[in-house]
């Protein structure tokens, strides 16, 4: 027998190239972190510890940032970028269940000493600016910022988005360059978040084309700081769909701590829990509800944080595509049928969430009241009376309920880009199941759902509102509003409406807003599923951060990571930080 | 020679005018609508309006297509809805960025499948064969994102809770800061982001390419002329690298080409779950956007890429077998 | 070159009882084996006949008074009848002798001869087989209704035990029965979808390759431009543009999947065309219509069937990845690929979710591209040694 390499006799023909593999492997090896031993120590320092300078904050988000400027914004997280980058009149803020506005003495990003209401009827708002601010690019912030800012966004050849800003104010005018004067249609209690918004550098933009501004450079190339901002980061780098690295604003008082912010887009939610869990990331929003026990199991590493009740979700019925709908008690019927406490129990949500009555969640504490407005009991006795009491009946032992011939059953919509909403919904479908209703699922993709919402063309559909901060109802409840996606028309509640929105103060319009909410309550036009809470996990690392039902981005420039865990992330090309601790590979860097 | 050339580039062409016209009119004729993602309780009717204006998306739709086809073919690929961006300027970056992925993951498939069809081929029927067959296909029929995830939460998550001298970064093509490394320090950062991805993406097809170079070699070893060799007493190594496998090798050289679409966007969901940004997230979240200008350039140069890798293959092929020219 | 008999050529003049004779004393041992793994096989096809009958009285016993019984319990109790009466005839072969080979047999019966050598295509086959009895008895196998809730709170996330033997997934339904109906759904999505594909690849090529000239060159031309688009991406946009429902899926995987078939048809009918059988059909006056669909296109099956084995597989990890991104089977309609893509956060602390389903992904391609490498094999005469 030739003896050759491949036979059974010698066997290293193919172990030799699998012993280079097997080494190859092992020199990738990354090095253990050799900051997991000091961040056990560190943890322990509480809050109230003084800030430490430098440091990279990474943050993880799921979506690419877009057009983080004040009067395009579109998406959650463009609109959380303005919290960071651009300053406005005053700052907005949640306080024991209201907003509040802050002026220059509270909060660094507010551009107002003060205000004062002037005008027959207090109708006009007259605001004098602080002297010293300037914008990333050096040049002061003056008066005819503003004013260029609301005329931009009143100007329908840039198709703002933000029309509800200024669909009551007549005139905005620059008195001199450091006081400017808004002038409402009428006095109503949102003149100062109407005035609130984050403003823009007229220097720049004076003289573009206002329909083409979403394609102007600064927008499309904004890093290297030429998009010019005037809060306390700006943008440093842009990756598009990779990451954004925000760099500290020479000209924003007080200094930032960090030396940057690190936004990375990471799509799957998997995998921004591992980066979390291996310390890549520090901030991960929002948390899957059921992923809440794994963190939670890590212990000291990483804390769970609450963006309270900024939204709820809810099973809107549309009369007209399907028409036992329109009758009041079979929505109630529906409704009744549901376990919402169950539903959250199963889907492990119930520390997250709060079953909904209405459409003011907890956070309103002039608004929310739960004597007058309670959730609906799971009772399905009371649902099966009351479709009994209609003509419902399962007269062909099927196991669905018909009347005149035809079956109690529509489809039900979802999104298919919320899982939660998704579970949710094949949970209530379960639940009908037992009372004979039978409802079809269907989950389209956001777009298509949203379209379908708003077109109305859905028998039945789960969505969810995020929840203004402002107790307008119009917005979804109006008659004519295109978001009033179940033509909801009750007159009485159309004069409710019609009463608070001519009401100067809050405190008036409160109560007629109060009186609108219960009146709808009762017609039950949505099933209010429950109010929920965002959950946002954050490593112990970084420190100083404000997480509350505003948001997670409002005061950037107090955020700090202490020295001993601040990783010696390279921030400028070729200098060592003199901070960084000492590293065990020869490389200095961790595979990680 | 130059004859066949001319043909087969002509024919290429209403080709590519096709590709482009079936992209226009499937993208445009769906349900769906690119400001749908403007709406909110806040935005007024008119204000849509005035999108679809800024858009060119309120004329009809032949004018739309005559306009598109015209600034596409003089290289202008317009704008992207979703990014505000020229496309031309997008476009580069994202094609290098997958590109540095798939190509590795190609090299690794190819090398890999080579290396086991080989020595399935030569230990035919024995143990090895059965085993590595059936390894090989169990990685081939996984899903690839299973394989994916898994590889993220073994080689990076356990890794690290597991202390396990390797673990990889879960995510991303480069550390956070690296631009101000070194180049050798990014090289070096850009191979330990590209391992994890790489394999989840390569380890399934490599099977794929085993099978293949299986079949491939056991025809040509049963072939006269490598008894021939044999008998003449020549090495079997010597056999088998020399002899069989140039001729086994001309059939794979084929699959190569079948995997040119896959250079550009096969990669759709391992760049999703390690949120590298290619392609194939791209084409994905410009689907999902309704960015039309954005889904028809991608489309479009996956498609042209493929065409013209076709046509460079039967070039070749045309070169080596003259049977094919007479054709 | 390994000792094996060549079976295609009969070792002894052809006298049948001698041949026979002959056969059976060059056999020896390995007809006794043989002997003993079918009376194996036997007898565990006939447990499995026995337990069947069994479960499905118990399970038909079970259900309640009033309701009709679903149709497809019916068809799995005619399945289990059709199973039984295959047993039987399997039986009754067992007992026969075997035929030694002879020199005039049919590509079909050499070409079986080969495959049932093949270890491994044997095995894909019995799984193939195994799947689809799967399929049709899952009424009575299954023992929870899918789509059965329970009591979320106390059922979810429960690990596999003896009630439910692969535990539950997050709304406490079993993910057994899951698996089983999702073989349905995964299974058909599979077969429909490459029964389009290779219909509409096979006429394609067919025309193409018989015609030829500007209707080759036209279709040639087309096929080269589906596969120019990448096939996930075309899936993606289509699906995701319109809504994504099951037959919209199935309708596009086989709308897309036809392309690699029509140019196989076309390779083979172009090197059919000129022989001998084809002239002589035409010289007899046959229409076109005719010698392509009853003379030629038979002759092209061959590696037409292997190609779709393969692609069944394809398909059904197509139809995870659709479902990864949403747009494949629609909850709470079990697909295996839908069930690993929704348990894909809990990859490892409920690992069952996703693992068994993906499991049995793995298990069904896998056999599924063994059969059809057995078929290459067996069906192709230059890759038998």
């Amino acid at each position: 027998m030739i003896a050759h390499p491949f036979s059974p006799r010698a066997p290293h023909g193919w172990a030799r190239p699998a012993a280079l593999v097997l080494l190859l492997l092992l020199a990738l090896a990354g090095c253990r972190d050799p900051d997991d031993a000091r961040s056990a120590q560190a943890a322990g320092d509480g809050e109230g510890a003084t800030p430490e300078r430098g440091g990279v904050a990474v943050l993880a988000e799921h979506i690419d940032i877009n057009q983080p400027m004040p009067l395009v914004f579109e998406s959650n997280m463009d609109g959380d970028l303005q919290d960071v980058l651009y300053m406005a009149l005053t700052r907005g803020v949640w306080r024991d269940g209201r907003l509040v506005y802050l002026l220059a003495d509270e909060s660094p990003m507010a551009l107002a000493e003060r205000y004062e209401y002037a005008g027959p009827d207090s109708a006009a708002l007259v605001y004098h600016l602080r002297g010293d601010v300037r914008w990333s690019d050096g040049q002061p912030i003056t008066a005819h910022d503003v004013v260029w800012t609301y005329q931009a966004v009143r100007d329908p050849r840039t198709a703002s988005p933000r029309q509800d800003y200024v669909e009551h104010i007549d005139s905005v005018v620059a008195r001199d360059d450091s006081t400017v004067v808004f002038h409402f249609a009428h006095r109503y209690p949102e003149m100062l978040s109407h005035s609130g918004l984050g403003i823009a550098p007229r220097h720049v933009y004076q003289d573009a084309d206002l329909a083409q501004i979403r394609s102007h450079p600064t927008l499309v190339n904004p890093d290297q700081g030429r998009l010019v901002v005037s809060g306390p980061f700006q943008i440093g780098r842009w990756d598009q769909g990779q990451q954004m690295v925000l760099v500290p604003n020479p000209h924003f008082r007080p200094q930032p701590h960090l030396d940057q912010i690190v936004i990375r887009v990471i799509p799957e939610a998997t995998t921004r829990l591992v980066e979390l869990q291996t310390g890549a990331v520090d901030l991960v929003r929002p948390v899957p509800h059921d992923q809440i026990p794994t963190l939670q199991a890590q212990g000291e590493r990483i804390r769970l944080e609450r963006e309270e009740k900024r939204q709820y979700e809810f099973i809107a019925y549309n009369p007209a595509a399907f028409a036992p709908f329109a009758d009041a008690e079979v929505r109630r019927a529906l409704g009744l049928a549901l376990d919402v406490p169950g539903i959250l129990r199963a889907l492990q949500m119930q520390d997250y969430a709060l079953p909904a009555a209405g459409p003011y969640p907890p956070i309103f504490r002039d608004l929310y009241d739960p004597e007058r407005m309670r959730p609906l009991p799971h009772d399905t006795a009371r649902a099966r009376q009351i479709l009994a009491a209609k003509g419902w009946r399962d007269s062909d032992g099927d196991g669905v309920l018909d009347k005149d011939g035809r079956p109690f059953r529509f489809t039900l919509l979802t999104s298919a880009a919320n899982p939660r909403r998704a579970d949710v919904s094949q949970i209530a479908q379960q639940q009908w199941k037992r009372l004979g209703i039978d409802a079809r699922l269907q989950q389209l993709e956001f777009n298509t759902f949203f379209e379908r919402l708003v077109g109305r063309e859905y028998q039945a559909a789960l969505g969810g509102w995020a929840v203004g901060l402002s107790p307008d109802l119009t917005e979804l409840w109006g008659e004519d509003s295109p978001f009033n996606i179940v033509d909801y028309r009750n007159p009485e509640v159309s004069a409710l409406f019609r009463q608070a929105l001519a009401q100067p103060t809050e405190e008036a319009a409160n109560r007629y807003w109060q009186a609108a909410a219960a009146r709808l309550v009762q017609d039950q036009p949505y099933t209010w599923l429950y109010y929920l809470d965002q959950v946002d996990a954050v490593s112990n690392r970084l420190r100083g951060i404000k997480i509350d039902t505003y948001g997670a981005y409002q005061n950037t420039w107090e955020w700090w990571i202490p020295e001993a865990l601040q990783r010696g992330t390279p921030t400028r090309a070729g200098a060592a930080p003199a901070d960084s601790p000492p590293s065990a590979a020869a490389s200095g860097d961790t595979a990680r | 020679m130059l004859a066949f050339l001319l043909r087969r580039l002509l024919g290429a062409v209403p080709l590519l005018l096709g590709i482009l016209t079936l992209i226009f009119f499937i993208v445009h004729l769906a349900p769906g609508d690119p400001t749908a993602r403007f709406y909110s309780p806040n935005v007024a009717p008119e204000v849509i309006e005035q999108m679809r204006r800024n858009l060119g998306l309120d004329q009809p739709l032949h004018v739309q297509y005559v306009k598109w086809l015209k600034s596409f073919l003089t290289g202008d690929f317009g704008y992207s809805f979703g990014q505000m961006r020229p496309i031309g300027e997008l476009l580069p970056g994202v094609l290098w960025n997958t590109l540095q992925l798939t190509l590795v993951s190609l090299v690794l498939i190819f090398v890999l499948g080579m290396l086991i069809g080989i020595v399935q081929a030569v230990r035919q029927y024995s143990l090895a064969d059965n085993l590595l067959t059936f390894v090989a296909l169990f990685f081939y029929s996984m899903p690839t994102f299973w394989l994916a995830l898994m590889f993220i939460l073994f080689f990076s998550l356990k890794a690290q809770q597991w202390g396990w001298p390797i673990s990889f970064p879960a995510s991303g093509m480069s550390r956070v800061g690296a631009e101000f490394l070194p180049l050798h320090a990014q090289l070096w950062d850009r191979v330990v982001h590209l391992v994890l991805p790489a394999a989840a993406l390569g380890i399934g097809s490599a099977a794929g390419v085993a099978r293949y170079m299986r079949g491939s070699m056991l025809e040509v070893i049963h072939q006269d002329y490598i008894r021939t060799a044999r008998a003449k007493g020549l090495g079997e190594a010597r056999v088998i690298f020399r002899h069989a496998l140039k001729n086994a090798l001309l059939p794979v050289i084929t699959l190569l080409g079948l995997y040119l679409p896959f250079l550009l966007s096969g990669a759709v969901l391992v760049e999703t779950i390690f949120a590298w940004p290619g392609m194939g997230r791209l084409i994905v979240d410009a689907i999902f956007q309704r960015d039309y200008p954005l889904v028809m350039a991608t489309s479009f140069v996956i498609a042209a890429v493929v065409v013209l890798g076709n046509l460079v293959a039967d070039v070749l092929y045309a070169l080596v077998d003259p049977r094919i020219r007479a054709e | 070159m390994r000792g094996r008999a060549n079976p295609d050529v009969a070792a002894a003049p052809p006298e049948p009882l001698a041949a026979d004779a002959a056969e059976r004393a060059a056999a020896g041992v390995r007809g006794e084996g043989r002997r003993w793994t079918r009376l194996t096989l036997l007898a565990l096809g006939w447990g499995l006949v026995l337990s069947g009958a069994l479960l499905s009285a118990e399970r038909l016993r079970a259900l309640p008074g009033r309701a009709r019984v679903p149709l497809d319990v019916w068809v799995a109790v005619a399945a289990l009848a059709l199973l039984a009466g295959a047993m039987g005839w399997a039986t009754r072969r067992a007992l026969r002798p075997r035929r030694a080979a002879r020199v005039g047999d049919s590509q079909w019966v050499i070409a079986g001869r080969h495959f049932r050598r093949n270890r491994l295509a044997m095995a894909g086959l019995a799984v193939m087989l195994l799947l689809y009895l799967v399929t049709l008895l899952t009424p009575l196998l299954a023992p929870y209704d899918p789509a059965a809730q329970g009591d979320i709170v106390r059922s979810r996330y429960l690990p596999p035990s003896l009630e439910h033997l692969m535990g539950t997934d997050k709304f406490g339904r079993d993910v057994f029965s899951r698996v089983l109906y999702g073989a349905r759904i995964s299974l058909s999505i599979g077969f429909v979808a490459v029964g389009i594909s290779v219909t509409l690849g096979t006429l394609f090529g067919a025309l193409a390759g018989y015609f030829g000239g500007w209707v080759d060159a036209l279709l040639m031309r087309f096929t080269d431009l589906m596969l120019a688009f990448p096939r996930l991406v075309l899936l993606i946009v289509v699906i995701a543009l319109f809504e994504p429902s099951l037959w919209l899926v199935v309708l596009v995987l086989g709308l897309t999947g036809w392309m690699g078939t029509a140019r196989l048809v076309r390779g083979e009918v172009l090197s059919l065309r000129e022989r001998e059988f084809v002239l002589a059909a035409r010289a007899l006056g046959m229409g076109d219509a005719r010698i392509l669909f009853r003379h030629v296109v038979p002759n092209t099956l061959a590696p037409v069937i292997v190609s779709a084995t393969l692609g069944i597989g394809q398909t059904i990890l197509t139809e995870a990845s659709l479902s990864f991104l949403g747009l494949g089977v629609q909850p709470p309609t079990p697909s295996w690929g839908n069930m690993v893509a929704d348990g894909r956060d809990q990859l490892i602390a409920s690992w069952w979710i996703t693992t068994f389903p993906g499991l049995a992904i793995v298990f069904t391609v896998i056999a599924f591209n063994l059969l059809g490498d057995g078929l290459r094999d067996a069906l192709d005469p230059r890759l038998r040694t």
